[in-house]
């Protein structure tokens, strides 16, 4: 007990910072102790009630019948030995005594424990088809999102025949534009050939141009008379810069 | 014929004392059982229905004497 | 209890007489073991008590029995659990049920024997040691069927040095037939000593309890040591039941599997 929360000084803290060594009374429950509060005390008068309450019948009439036909009977049995009190008899006492023991004591914590067995297993048994039913629903919603299937499908058809006579025509304009620049690229092939052919041509021109050339200034005549018309030309220059 | 029915009586008496044995194996057993049971809690599973069996067998033993001192008490001539 | 045939209780051993009931007349043969005793009676009436524990507590067949149920489910379960902890192996389902009955009939029949003016089956000696001694000699017979002349490996344990093994099999050989013997005693012998022990406690209570009224009145404390002796005899009752059950699953892993 924390006798320190009692002191003044003390008094002005509160108990909760009083640090985690004051631990407080488990709130668990104690199984098979008595109660924390007593029990109300109970009335001599109910309890000497309680057991003529306990006997058979329903009222005051039937109560004493039933007592007095069975001490009639008891004592009828005994003086005329039918039943005889002996060993066996303590033997009765002492079974009805253990079986008084067992329903007081036993049968409660049976019942409880099979309470619980039967709803843990009616539990199971009704959570597992709650989740049957919900993964069923689940699925259904999930297929009845395909319920137009057959018009998806009618129009993706739609779409694919579409779909295949534009890519026929695209692959047939794209044919022709192939040819068209196939041709092209031939002509230009001609054209460059052809002007390769000029080329060649003038080139052999020249050449031929420049070897006759060549060869007439090879020859001597001619070089006398291309040196004799340089001369006369350098002479009307000298003449006219003089 | 007098000395024959104490000599029952007499043999049923001494035969009785087997039951020592009987005595001592069950405290032994149960000895046993709350030694394990200390060292290791693991009492429901397996210990307990071990020592209830060497209980019974050894109470067995201890009343295969017991069934002398009956036999010599309540039968024969 | 009802002295109808005005007789009284002389030695205590008188609990475990049996009386007739009806008998069979047959002048030519001796047919006088289909009498209806109060062998067969109780017999009877242990089979009711059984069937009804199976028919009247199931609600209609329903997955959840009733609250009486869950007692029969704990058994089968218990049988289960033993059957499969001693025998192990591929064979133990094929004497679960076996073992299951024998169980049932001496839990119910001890249990029975307790109520009193009742009748104990299972302290006669000879039905019982009867059963066992056919109970061993049939596992005997299969284990001879089952392994042939390797049946005598059960009476080696593994790993003992070549000399000892002539004494040892000798030794061995009377521990496995006084097997037979020893299955069948120990259970009668200890139902019939916790009967007989109640009957002398309670005579002797009954005399001190006569003598005159103030006896009677203190007689109620030594009535309370008797409860005492009641209750344990109520577990043993149980005990003894589940001891022959683990001990004939026991037997049977040695017959069946030669250890």
């Amino acid at each position: 007990m924390n006798f320190c929360s009692l002191t003044l000084k003390s008094a002005t803290k509160p108990l909760l910072t009083q640090g985690v060594r004051y631990v407080p009374i488990s709130t668990n429950v104690r199984y098979l102790s008595s109660p924390s509060t007593p029990p109300p005390v109970k009335d001599p008068k109910t309890k000497a009630m309680s057991i003529i309450d306990a006997l058979p019948g329903n009222s005051v009439l039937s109560k004493t019948g039933i007592l007095g036909t069975s001490a009639a009977a008891a004592i009828y049995a005994i003086s005329n030995e039918l039943y005889i009190v002996n060993d066996e008899s303590i033997l009765l006492l002492t079974f009805a005594g253990f079986t008084a023991l067992m329903a007081k004591f036993v049968a409660p914590l049976y019942k409880d424990f099979a309470n619980a067995r039967m709803n843990k297993v009616s539990n199971i048994l009704n959570e597992s088809r709650t989740r049957h039913v919900d993964a069923i629903k689940e699925r259904i919603g999930s297929v009845s999102e395909l319920q137009n299937v057959a018009e998806t499908t009618k129009v993706l058809f739609d779409v694919s025949k579409e779909t295949l006579e534009l890519e026929a025509k695209n692959f047939e304009l794209k044919q022709k534009v192939d040819l068209a620049a196939e041709a092209k690229s031939v002509l230009d092939s001609w054209v460059r050939h052809e002007a390769s052919l000029r080329q060649e041509q003038q080139k052999q021109l020249t050449q031929s141009l420049l070897a006759k050339v060549e060869s007439e200034l090879s020859n001597p005549k001619f070089q006398e008379k291309v040196l004799q018309q340089s001369i006369a030309d350098v002479e009307k220059l000298f003449s006219k810069l003089k | 014929m007098q000395l024959v029915l104490a000599a029952k009586y007499i043999g049923a008496g001494i035969s009785a004392t087997g039951l020592i044995g009987a005595g001592i194996g069950i405290a032994i057993v149960f000895a046993a059982l709350i030694n394990g049971v200390s060292r290791n809690p693991s009492l429901r599973d397996t210990l307990f229905p071990m020592a209830i069996l060497g209980f019974a067998l050894s109470e067995a033993t201890g009343l295969f004497c017991l069934m002398i001192s009956f036999m010599l008490m309540f039968m024969g001539a | 209890m009802l002295n109808l045939i005005n007789t009284f209780i002389n030695s205590p051993l008188d609990q475990f007489e049996s009386q007739t009931f009806f008998s069979i007349f047959t002048p030519f043969m001796d047919m006088n073991n289909f009498n209806i005793t109060t062998f067969a009676l109780y017999t009877f009436i242990v089979l009711f008590i059984i069937i009804s524990l199976f028919m009247f507590t199931n609600n209609n067949n329903m997955i959840m029995g009733s609250k009486w149920f869950i007692t029969q489910e704990m058994i089968y379960d218990t049988m289960v659990n033993t059957i499969k902890n001693q025998m192990g192996g591929k064979l133990w389902g094929f004497y679960m049920p076996f073992i299951y009955t024998f169980f049932m009939f001496i839990l119910v029949s001890n249990l029975l024997s307790m109520i009193p003016y009742s009748f104990a089956l299972t302290a006669q000696f000879v039905f019982i040691i009867s059963l066992s001694f056919m109970v061993w000699l049939g596992m005997t017979i299969m284990g001879f069927y089952k392994h042939g002349l390797v049946f005598f490996a059960l009476f080696v344990p593994q790993g003992t040095p070549l000399v000892l093994v002539p004494l040892l099999v000798l030794i061995e050989m009377m521990s496995y037939i006084m097997r037979s013997l020893s299955l069948g005693l120990r259970l009668a012998a200890n139902v019939m000593a916790g009967h007989l022990l109640m009957i002398i406690l309670g005579g002797l209570l009954m005399q001190f309890m006569s003598i005159n009224i103030l006896t009677t009145i203190l007689g109620f404390i030594p009535l309370l040591i008797i409860l005492c002796v009641v209750m344990l005899e109520f577990a043993i009752a149980m005990i003894q039941s589940y001891v022959w059950t683990v001990l004939m699953a026991s037997y049977m892993k040695d017959v069946q599997y030669l250890h």
